[in-house]
């Protein structure tokens, strides 16, 4: 029995193919708004600024200090994929920053050891969290909040409000200041965690199964995913991740401070969005929250270099996640017309 | 109504083109004062065309001419302006503020009753409310309660009553698929209010893919094909199957496969004496290539059989045995793994990802299979798609597009793509032709035919009884959480399973 004779019953739909190959060429250009934008903002400052901006050393320095921020909003990026989110990624970061300093510094841990605890702590929030969210249905945002409260709690506790600077041992300082072929280390850590996560979720079936809990935890359920695993397993790598960007804080800082977590959390978060308007534009993708993480930071780093002043860096991140805020607005609205 | 009642809405020579493409051409109609005139046809048809154009959302094509109780719209005219003209639209979505109550959700829009200070005065407020759902003979919805606790129904006599607060005689009310996700009782219920509102000397559009609601309801009919007009008719006389005709345009015999009798005497599914939350007791099996159908009214615990089958929900005493063998179903993904599929209700939040593409849908349980030794296989997977959107009919063949811009027949021959194209033992399906017109339907049934050709126990959930009657071998009659009675050959008619179905409800 034929029903497909009726061809023109789709008419309306049929219209679709002049509109599309319109939206491909532009939506194509838009896809890529983020690098443009970067290529803009390194370019124009460094017209405006060729001694201090356009230095070796300069773009070297907001490539190393900002890896930090980068590998946290790829953390934060995993429990957003799945459709929650993760507040205490930066008070989470402080934990792995006091742990990996303190136990060297109060308990004779070597560099190896401490690394491993602080890591290993920060994933273990992570997975609280997830257990919080998945198995004991709290809202994200009330237990990753209380979670982030009681983490920057217990890291004053531990650490008695002082920094921990004596008795570092070289191993972790190493980590942040040494270069491997004239690259900065941290660059390479980024770099290692970027390609880990690219891969894991754009090309793993895991990936497609996170992003597929995103768009709907029902259809997916219904699909055979387990929600709940995966839903732990997001908040497991946003922990982890957050740990290993403490881990490289420390490095970098050569110290271990109580009060340096939570500032992260914005910026980190600020990339993520801003990151969903490139690439895979309206969804929350790794390429697109790397080069964001760099757009907010050589825009800082830039207008510092043209006299703003030092205030701007909290200004520009907040119009930064706003800005992505309204861009995925527009991005859904389109899509839904 | 008479022939000499006064037309509330007269549209004549309306045009819509879109980029060349004619989405309805020189369309006219009629609708009287107290009449409920249907508009059928096939997605595509031009139905929603007319009514965007209607509320102002399109702008029709120069040369139109819509006049609403005489008064005509001006080029103007846009969605806002609606309510000043008496056109009030009724959409599946039905507008409410669940969190809000009935009476605060009647006066939204409008300016509600104050008292000194600004102070609303919400005994007038209830007031109002009160007597516009006694208007609508529907006093008994308590206007303190919050709209989200109200049943669909409620909500949609609420939505009813708030388009008619403030209006004149002589008012045009679209109603778009309100009963889509309703029960039969319920659907009794928003009937009677819908007379109500026609005996006010209202005209209402009623635009629906059920026929036999059609039937109940409408006074008459106006059919679209392909953006034109087929014709207007009186419903009185109008049989099912002409009424089909008219909006397929091919005579009925078509509709439904041919049956093939492949019924064989090999059991594919057994449950014994399985119980859920609501279902009690129940034992089904069923045989390989046979098409069971299971009926009942909602909350008869007909839904919960098919998640219990398909390990969504806990089993709590009972057995099944699949080819023979016990088998615990504690997941989904357990009993995907055995060769269970589902096709869920509700298809929107439960039967697609409607921000994942068409393709990315299709193959959400192959993500495996085409991922081998660390990378994705991306042309076999595309070269699948395609044969998947070609063998199922999902149009446009565009496996990147977006699964929510498709209309939804095609979602759901989407959704039957991905399930069928696995090896498959058994079949559930919980009401897939909800929200699909009329051509989709018969490809989907089509679908199911083959696959019960194939060897495939289908078990389909659903309460249009034309279908079950058409495709089953099998009518299970579920009420209360047990099947009440099992009909097969002769005895499985329309009007027996009607009677099974309500009948024991007054009972219970």
């Amino acid at each position: 029995m034929s029903a497909t004779n009726d061809t023109t019953a789709d008419a309306p739909i049929a219209v679709a193919p002049s509109e599309e190959s319109k939206a491909s060429l532009w939506g194509k250009l838009s896809d890529y708004s983020l690098p443009m934008m970067l290529a803009v903002l390194v370019i124009g400052f460094s017209i405006l600024e060729p001694d201090t901006f356009a230095t070796v050393s300069n773009l070297e320095t907001i490539l190393a200090s900002n890896s930090v921020v980068a590998i946290l909003a790829l953390g934060a990026l995993f429990p957003l994929i799945v459709g929650e989110f993760d507040l205490s990624v930066g008070a989470n970061l402080g934990l792995s920053l006091i742990l990996s300093t303190g136990l060297a510094s109060e308990s004779g841990f070597g560099a190896p050891e401490a690394i491993a605890v602080a890591i290993a702590a920060s994933a273990l929030v992570g997975l609280v969290n997830g257990l919080l969210v998945a198995r004991g249905r709290i809202d994200a945002f009330v237990s990753t909040l209380g979670m982030s409260s009681l983490i920057t709690g217990g890291v004053v506790w531990y650490s008695n409000g002082e920094t921990f600077s004596t008795n570092i041992p070289s191993g972790l300082v190493s980590l942040g200041r040494n270069d491997l072929l004239g690259v900065p280390l941290p660059v390479w850590f980024l770099a290692g965690v970027v390609v880990v996560t690219f891969y894991l979720l754009n090309t793993t079936p895991l990936g497609k199964y996170l992003y597929a809990v995103g768009g709907s935890r029902e259809a997916s359920r219904l699909s055979g995913l387990n929600v709940p695993f995966l839903t732990i397993f997001a908040f497991v790598a946003s922990g982890l991740l957050a740990g290993v960007a403490g881990v490289l804080q420390a490095a970098q800082l050569g110290s271990g401070s109580p009060s340096v977590g939570p500032s992260y959390l914005l910026p980190a978060f600020a990339a993520v969005f801003l990151g969903a308007t490139s690439f895979r534009r309206g969804s929350f993708n790794v390429p697109g929250t790397v080069t964001a993480a760099f757009v907010i930071a050589v825009g800082i780093n830039g207008l510092i270099s043209i006299g703003a002043p030092f205030y701007i860096a909290p200004v520009f991140t907040g119009a930064a996640l706003l800005t992505a805020a309204l861009a995925a607005r527009m991005f859904k609205a389109r899509r839904t017309t | 109504m008479t022939d000499g009642s006064s037309i509330v809405l007269s549209v004549r020579g309306l045009s819509k083109t879109f980029e060349g493409q004619r989405a309805l051409s020189e369309f006219d109609l009629d609708v009287r004062a107290g009449e409920v005139h249907a508009l059928l046809g096939e997605n595509g048809s031009g139905k929603s065309t007319f009514v965007k154009c209607l509320s102002g959302y399109h702008q029709p094509d120069p040369g139109a001419r819509i006049e609403v109780a005489g008064r005509a719209l001006p080029g103007s005219y846009r969605p806002e302006h609606a309510s000043s003209f008496g056109l009030a639209f009724v959409h599946q979505d039905l507008g409410l503020i669940p969190t809000l109550t009935v009476a605060e959700n009647l006066l939204l829009g409008q300016q509600p009753p104050t008292g000194f200070g600004w102070r609303v005065k919400k005994r007038r407020e209830r007031e109002i409310a009160r007597e516009q759902l006694a208007a609508l003979q529907h006093a008994d919805i308590d206007t303190r309660r919050f709209v989200g606790e109200l049943s669909v129904a409620e909500q949609t006599i609420v939505a009813l009553a708030r388009c008619l607060l403030g209006t004149e005689h002589g008012q045009v009310m679209v109603l778009d698929e309100p009963t889509a996700s309703l029960s039969h009782t319920e659907v009794d219920r928003l009937f009677d209010a819908v007379r109500r509102v026609v005996a006010q000397g209202h005209g209402v559009i009623y635009i629906s893919h059920k026929l036999d609601e059609i039937r109940q309801i409408a006074d008459s009919v106006t059919v679209l094909r392909n953006g034109k007009k087929v014709g207007s008719r009186p419903v009185a006389g109008l049989s099912r199957p002409e009424l089909v005709e008219l909006i397929v345009g091919r005579p009925l015999e078509a509709f439904y496969p041919e049956a093939t009798d492949t019924a064989g005497a090999e059991v594919a599914l057994r449950a014994d004496a399985i119980s859920g939350a609501k279902v009690r007791d129940v034992s089904v099996s069923l045989h390989r290539g046979e098409m069971v159908g299971v009926t009942g009214l909602l909350g008869s615990g007909k839904s919960e059989l098919g998640r219990l089958l398909f390990g969504d929900q806990a089993i709590s005493a009972g057995s099944v045995e699949l080819d023979g063998e016990p088998v615990e179903l504690g997941s989904p993904a357990d009993a995907i793994r055995r060769g269970i599929a589902m096709v869920p209700a509700d298809r929107h939040r439960n039967g697609v990802i409607l921000d994942h593409s068409v393709g990315e849908n299709m193959t959400l349980l192959d993500t495996r299979r085409y991922w081998r030794r660390g990378l994705q296989r991306r042309r076999e997977r595309s070269r699948a798609i395609a044969r998947m959107m070609e063998e199922y009919d999902v149009r446009p063949r565009r496996p990147s597009r977006l699964i929510s811009m498709l209309s939804g027949g095609n979602q759901q021959k989407a959704v039957l793509a991905k399930w069928m194209h696995r090896d498959l033992r058994v079949l559930i399906l919980d009401e897939p032709a909800q929200g699909v017109d009329i051509g989709a339907k018969s490809q989907i049934f089509a679908q199911l035919e083959r696959a019960a050709a194939a060897g495939v126990a289908v078990l389909l959930i659903s309460e249009e009884l034309d279908d079950l009657v058409h495709l089953c071998d099998r009518i299970l009659v579920m009420n209360n959480g047990s099947i009440v009675a099992e009909l097969s050959g002769e005895s499985k008619t329309r009007n027996r399973i009607s009677e099974l179905v309500y009948q024991e409800e007054v009972i219970a």
